[in-house]
Parts: structure tokens; C-alpha cells; sequence
């Protein structure tokens, strides 16, 4: 085999090329995000607004909130995850898709393991039962995770085809009346329009 | 060097380009292994079945596009480098990109908005250009690489598929939460069962593809004036981009929808692919005829080469070991001639040709000294031997 099969290599030093390139990966990895940041994604929302979380008509719930509540727009999908604050608490309500029927009875240990991917040392406590304001049958607990503590509640959806997870976060000095606010939200949770 | 016919050149001459790909991937995996080594502590089982279904998918998708490419498949060293991109850079780079204008969305248009549309206005300009970036890169480093329309189809393919892998397994982790990780086992085969076997056909390796075959058109040194070639390298990733919007767009509704989104950007990317493959074989066989009038390629040898099975039946026939060497070699030589002559403008190509069919010429010399055991060594099909005189 002789040279001749090698192809020659680039046709000359080009600089600009590769900075180009490198320009357009800052560009949108650095520049979106930074853009991003500037906009404020906090919105107030007014007293007694109902938000429908999950994807479709066949899976979804709705819950109130009281007044004083900020939805977190940057992380808020309303099809899968509502992000609000109310003080010093946080509060996510979230669509639980279920594969299948049976795998409802794994929802609270399910919870506990998902704790555990943003806080190693997350503590949830045993479950107790929760009946929401409109009659839907949950589970409540205590839960403490990066320093915070608060409750998580889960509300199997009909036929266990779905759920929901309430999950409420605050520094351990946080006051009564904002536990007060954030126990109207978990409890009002509902699987029917009419009720909401 | 069979299987690679030619291959370009191995010195470093273009560190930035080098050093703009590494420090791409290395940021790429930075980022990755940054947002999931938790949910990766937390699910080790599920995550080791998802990291197996995607070394199932890429070996499978690594084979594919390598093999239709006509006459040769592309040497290995840009292919994996290809693969590497889109595993690494341009899909940690896309979760930055990604999030900062779905962000973007929510907050200017509403959550509303950025549920529904947000996909569709967000992954088609971040990731399309991301993958593109790879191949733009490969192209910096070495001009050899890319030298026709089709190797940009397939090297496109090939980062589509890296990006469209490691997007599937952060899926599949992404799926065990959004399942309550009530069962992650079934939500890993679920998200796969999906993604692999519904909507992989028509996912990033299509999209990437066309608009790699942009970028093989850009690059290839044809003599065709720089506007035209911007013009439809652009004109490929706006298609690609438009293909990605539609595969995200919530319309039409229902699995049919879904059904319909992956069969179009298939049928897309596999027309662009035919018309560069015919451009290709057309330009293939127009060079091998040009060779018959200088010996280095006889006409009945042009006919063969261009297909991997006839090249092997001519040097795989009832011959000795030596003998099969040679013709092997001669072939080998050949391809190398057609595929440097493919580029119509290429000013280092008159010198190469030259010394490639002195080559084929010693190499038939050789051949022709060589003694013949017996009856004549046309194989079954009458493919001759490229030395027989």
C-alpha cells in the first residue's frame, strides 16, 4: 500500500472553523440559560384559583389554593407538575403515571425512593390516611429532606390508574397560619370536575 | 486496510478542531453525570437494564447506516467519533440548552403554552444544531472524511443515533420517576419498548441524517460556488428542523399521530438518502469508466467494484492464499482511485491518482508473475480475476 491511499488532511489551519463551532455550543447551552434567568418565572395567582394537573381528560385532578400562593412558572408543567410557594413553603403537586393497577400498592415506597435521588438522607415517615374536602381516600406522612421538613401525600387516582403526590417543604421555624394555607391545598385535591 | 478504502491523514493538523471536540464531549458527559448520577445511586438495577437495551440499540444502530452506505462503509475511527459526539456533547448540551428556553417559554407564553408547544419550539433548533456541530467538527478535522453528500447521510445517522441512545436511557430513568418508581424495572422496559420499537425509526438518526447530507454537500470539494453549497446545507438542516418539529408537535393526535410523525421523517430521510446514493453511484461509475482508458480499471472490473459482494466473489474465488492478497490489494487501490476522484475540484487529486494506478500497475505485474495452478480461476458468476491478462 503506498501514501497515495491516505487522503490528505485538512485543506489548512483554520481557526474560525472550530471558535464557530464553539461559539454556537456557548451560545445555546450558556445563552438560553442565562436568558432564562433573567425573566422572572414567579406569578402571583389569585385566591381560590383551581389548577387541572395530569396530561388528559381520562387522567387528571384539580386542585384550590387560598391566597397568598406563587406559581413557579420555569417549573411548572401543568401536564405532569405544578411548583408553588406560599412564604416559606414549597409546595409541588405532581402527576404519578401507574403502568399498571397493581403497582398503586408500591406508591408510598415508590415515594420514598424518589425522595432519595435529591437528598441521600431523606426521611419519610409511615403513612397515615387522609380524606381529602371532596371524599378522595389518601395517604399522608412526615418527611424531612435537606434540612427542610413538611408532608407528602399521595391520592390514588380512579381505578388506581393514576396518582397524585403533594408534596410540601419548609424551614422547621415556619409558622402555623402557613401550615394552615398549605393543609386547605393537600386536602383539596379532587377527581372530579364538579367538585372542583 | 480493507473495509476503510481510504482514510485520511493521522497527523494532528487540526488541534482546534481536536481540542473543540474533546472539551465538547468531555462537557457533554460532565453534564449528564451531573443531572442523573442520583436517580443512578438510587436505581442501580434499572439503570444497569436500561445501560444494557442501549448497547443492544447502538450495536444494532452502529451497523445499520454503516452498511447501506454504497460501495464502502466508513472507516471506524469517524464513526465512533460520530457516535461519541452525539452521546456525549450534544445531548449534555441539549439538557442546558433544552431547560433554559423551555424556561424561556413558560415564562413569556405561558405554562400553558410551554406544555403543549414547548417540545416542538425548543428541541428542533437546540438539538438539530447541536448534532450538526459533530459533524461540522469531523469535517474541520479532517476534509478526507466527509468527501460526498452520502458520507454526510451517514455520519449524521451516526451521531443521530449516539444522541438518540443516550436520549432514550435518561428517558428511561426519567420514566421511573415520573412512575412513582413504583416499579422501575417495567418503567425501563416500557420507555424502551416505545422508544426503540415505535418512534426510533424515525428519531434523530433520520433528522441528523439530512441534515448531515447538508453538510456532505457543503464540504465536498465539487467545484460548486460556496452559495450553493450554504444555500443547501442550510436548506438540509431547516428540513431536519422541520422534521424534528414535527415528530414534537402535538399534532396529529392518538398512536396513528405518533405512527404517522415517525413513518414521514423515515420516508424523508430515506429519500434524501436514495437521491445522494444515486448521485454517488452515478459519479462512481463515471470515474471507473474515465479509468478504463488509463488500464487502472477495466470495464468489467468498474462493473464490480462498486458492490461489496462481487468485489468479494472476485477476491475470494479458488485461488491461493498470495493470489487472493493481490487482487484484494488491487481492489483496495482501485476504491482508493474512484474515491479520491470523486470530488470533482480536489487540487491535491491528479498527483494521488497518478501513483495509484502505478500501483494497480505494479500490483497486476506482480499478479501476472505469479503461477497458475490449474483450470482458470474466473470464479462462479465469471468474475475475472483484476490481474488476468
Amino acid at each position: 500500500m503506498t501514501d497515495a491511499r491516505i487522503l490528505p488532511g485538512p485543506r489548512r489551519a483554520r481557526w474560525w472553523g472550530p471558535l464557530a463551532v464553539a461559539a454556537v455550543l456557548v451560545l445555546l447551552t450558556g445563552g438560553w440559560p442565562l436568558i432564562d434567568s433573567w425573566i422572572s418565572g414567579d406569578r402571583r395567582v389569585l385566591a381560590g384559583t383551581v389548577f387541572r394537573v395530569g396530561p388528559d381528560d381520562d387522567h387528571r385532578a384539580w386542585f384550590r389554593v387560598g391566597a397568598g400562593w406563587i406559581l413557579d412558572r420555569g417549573a411548572t408543567t401543568p401536564s405532569r407538575v405544578f411548583v408553588l410557594r406560599h412564604g416559606d413553603v414549597d409546595l409541588s403537586v405532581a402527576y404519578i403515571s401507574l403502568p399498571r393497577a397493581e403497582d398503586a400498592d408500591a406508591l408510598w415506597t415508590g415515594l420514598r425512593d424518589t425522595l432519595r435521588v435529591g437528598d441521600r438522607n431523606a426521611r419519610l415517615g409511615v403513612p397515615g390516611p387522609l380524606v381529602a374536602h371532596a371524599g378522595a381516600q389518601g395517604m399522608v406522612g412526615t418527611l424531612v429532606r435537606d434540612g427542610d421538613t413538611g408532608r407528602a401525600v399521595i391520592y390514588p387516582g380512579p381505578e388506581d390508574a393514576f396518582a397524585i403526590r403533594l408534596i410540601a417543604l419548609a424551614p422547621q421555624a415556619t409558622a402555623d397560619p402557613q401550615w394552615a394555607q398549605v393543609a386547605d391545598v393537600l386536602r383539596s385535591l379532587t377527581f372530579t370536575e364538579e367538585a372542583a | 486496510m480493507r473495509g476503510g478504502v481510504v482514510r485520511s491523514a493521522g497527523e494532528p493538523s487540526a488541534p482546534a478542531a481536536v481540542g473543540v471536540a474533546l472539551l465538547g464531549c468531555l462537557f457533554g458527559l460532565g453534564v449528564i453525570v451531573h443531572e442523573y448520577r442520583d436517580t443512578v445511586r438510587v436505581f442501580p438495577a434499572a439503570t444497569a437494564l436500561a445501560g444494557f437495551l442501549l448497547l443492544l440499540t447502538l450495536g444494532v444502530g452502529y451497523l445499520l447506516p454503516r452498511r447501506i452506505r454504497p460501495v464502502v462503509a466508513p472507516p471506524h475511527d469517524g464513526s465512533i467519533a460520530c457516535v461519541a459526539w452525539g452521546m456525549t456533547a450534544a445531548t449534555g448540551c441539549a439538557i442546558l440548552a433544552n431547560t433554559g428556553l423551555s424556561g424561556i417559554w413558560a415564562k413569556t407564553r405561558g405554562v400553558d403554552f410551554a406544555d403543549t408547544w414547548g417540545a416542538a419550539m425548543t428541541a428542533p433548533l437546540n438539538e438539530e444544531t447541536l448534532k450538526l456541530c459533530g459533524l461540522l467538527i469531523l469535517a474541520l478535522i479532517g476534509s478526507g472524511v466527509i468527501r460526498a453528500p452520502i458520507d454526510g447521510w451517514v455520519y449524521g445517522a451516526l451521531v443521530g443515533l449516539g444522541f438518540q441512545v443516550v436520549e432514550n436511557l435518561l428517558y428511561a430513568l426519567n420514566s421511573i420517576l415520573l412512575d412513582g418508581a413504583t416499579n422501575p424495572g417495567a418503567s425501563v422496559d416500557a420507555s424502551f419498548a416505545a422508544r426503540v420499537g415505535i418512534t426510533g425509526w424515525g428519531s434523530h438518526w433520520a433528522m441528523s441524517a439530512v441534515a448531515g447530507t447538508g453538510v456532505g454537500y457543503l464540504v465536498a470539494r465539487d467545484g460548486r460556488p460556496l452559495a450553493r453549497r450554504v444555500s443547501v446545507a442550510l436548506g438540509c438542516w431547516l428540513l431536519a428542523m422541520g422534521m424534528h418539529w414535527f415528530f414534537n408537535a402535538p399534532l396529529p393526535l392518538g398512536w396513528r399521530g405518533t405512527l404517522a410523525r415517525v413513518g414521514v421523517d423515515f420516508v424523508v430521510a430515506m429519500l434524501v438518502y436514495r437521491s445522494a446514493r444515486r448521485h454517488y453511484l452515478a459519479r462512481f461509475r463515471e470515474v471507473a469508466a474515465e479509468e478504463a482508458a488509463t488500464g487502472a480499471i477495466r470495464p468489467v472490473e468498474a462493473e464490480l467494484l462498486p458492490r461489496r459482494h462481487s468485489r468479494r466473489q472476485v477476491r475470494d474465488g479458488p485461488r491461493s492464499r498470495p493470489v487472493r492478497v493481490l487482487i484484494g490489494e488491487i481492489e483496495e487501490a482501485q476504491l482508493a482511485l474512484v474515491a479520491g476522484r470523486i470530488p470533482r475540484a480536489d487540487p491535491s487529486e491528479p498527483a494521488r491518482s497518478e501513483r495509484l494506478r502505478e500501483e494497480i500497475a505494479t500490483l497486476r505485474a506482480h499478479l501476472r508473475a505469479r503461477p497458475v495452478p490449474g483450470p482458470p480461476t474466473a470464479p462462479a458468476g465469471g468474475a475475472p480475476a483484476p490481474g488476468g491478462a
